[in-house]
């Protein structure tokens, strides 16, 4: 298989058999009861989270909501710690709530692995992933990260009001992955949008979901061929110098974890 | 008192050692390692329980507990 023929961008062939996922009804206005009717995309959820769980833990630490096609939210240590090391009675593979649910025959994979994963393709996925982020890995971006955090600083000045947020701390993780990843910096609030249309597209209705989810795997697939034939020639990820060890990965391993991760986005 | 790591639970989240650096490092993969045979050196009992209930993956066991 070449590589260029597993990344590349479009819908899965027709002809694919794989089991497709479901689709849910699109629920939305304001939550009625936290403990029946729960949404983590309801505006006060994302002002303050905290009195919700506490008012949950005392009167249903287990609450249940019928959107997203139904979900279970436990809120007590003791809960979440049973449920996430018992990985023979519960999956990852619908870890991320929204209004598609993949399909059981989905995991051990899932569609955003490795959260989405299960044991012990789990394990293989982290394994992949390690080496970038050892504690030798990460000091080393260190100086050009702090450098960033400067910049950022420096360009507040003669504000009377800063949004530390806004203006200053999101700006960070997305410069530092497209950093990492070899992407141009200058791609940087393309990726904002990108995490936009992932973390907060989830109630658009479906056809609108899926064009802006695909927007990210179109420019993802696009850069995977150069980056991985630069790193197999140089040994590096373009644009950082150094070399990943571990990578390439299996092939094998890496293609199946994009065409999977593919299939919810696509249909 | 000695510590150790189940190299099969291990996924690699670095917990122990940021935490119980004088007790545990990484290897070359990011996985954690026991520093040396792993005995808890007297004073250090606190850094190597901080460690076992951090571990996100309940990887690491404390024996010999007093």
């Amino acid at each position: 298989m070449a590589a260029d023929d597993r990344f590349r961008p479009g819908p899965l062939e027709p002809g694919d058999d794989r089991p497709q996922g479901t689709r849910s009804e699109i629920i939305t206005g304001q939550v009625s009861d936290w403990a029946t009717d729960f949404s983590h995309l309801d505006p006060e959820w994302a002002a303050d989270p905290y009195p919700i769980q506490d008012d949950l833990r005392q009167r249903c630490p287990i609450a249940h909501t019928r959107r997203f096609g139904g979900g279970w939210l436990p809120t007590r240590y003791e809960d979440v710690a049973a449920i996430a090391y018992d990985t023979e009675r519960f999956s990852s593979r619908a870890i991320i709530v929204s209004h598609f649910r993949p399909p059981r025959e989905l995991a051990p994979v899932g569609g955003s692995p490795p959260i989405s994963s299960d044991p012990p393709f789990h394990h293989d996925a982290r394994k992949l992933l390690l080496p970038a982020f050892t504690r030798s890995a990460v000091a080393r971006l260190e100086p050009a990260t702090r450098a960033f955090c400067h910049s950022l600083i420096d360009a507040l000045a003669g504000q009377d009001v800063v949004d530390a947020a806004q203006d200053y701390a999101q700006h960070i993780p997305i410069r530092v992955i497209a950093d990492m990843l070899g992407f141009p910096p200058e791609d940087g609030p393309q990726f904002r949008e990108f995490v936009e249309d992932l973390m907060e597209g989830i109630n658009l209705p479906p056809d609108e979901r899926i064009t802006r989810v695909t927007r990210l795997f179109e420019y993802l697939l696009a850069s995977i061929p150069a980056g991985a034939q630069s790193a197999r020639r140089c040994g590096t990820w373009p644009g950082t110098r150094r070399t990943v060890t571990g990578w390439p990965p299996n092939p094998g391993c890496c293609g199946w974890q994009w065409r999977s991760s593919c299939v919810p986005m696509h249909r | 008192m000695k510590v150790q790591i189940d190299s099969e639970r291990c996924q690699g989240h670095g917990r122990c050692y940021d935490l119980s650096p004088g007790l545990f490092g990484e290897d070359d993969e990011g996985y954690g390692q026991v520093l040396g045979d792993g005995v808890v050196p007297a004073g250090a009992e606190h850094e190597a329980r901080l460690a076992a209930a951090n571990c996100p993956e309940r990887a690491i066991q404390v024996r010999g507990e007093a």
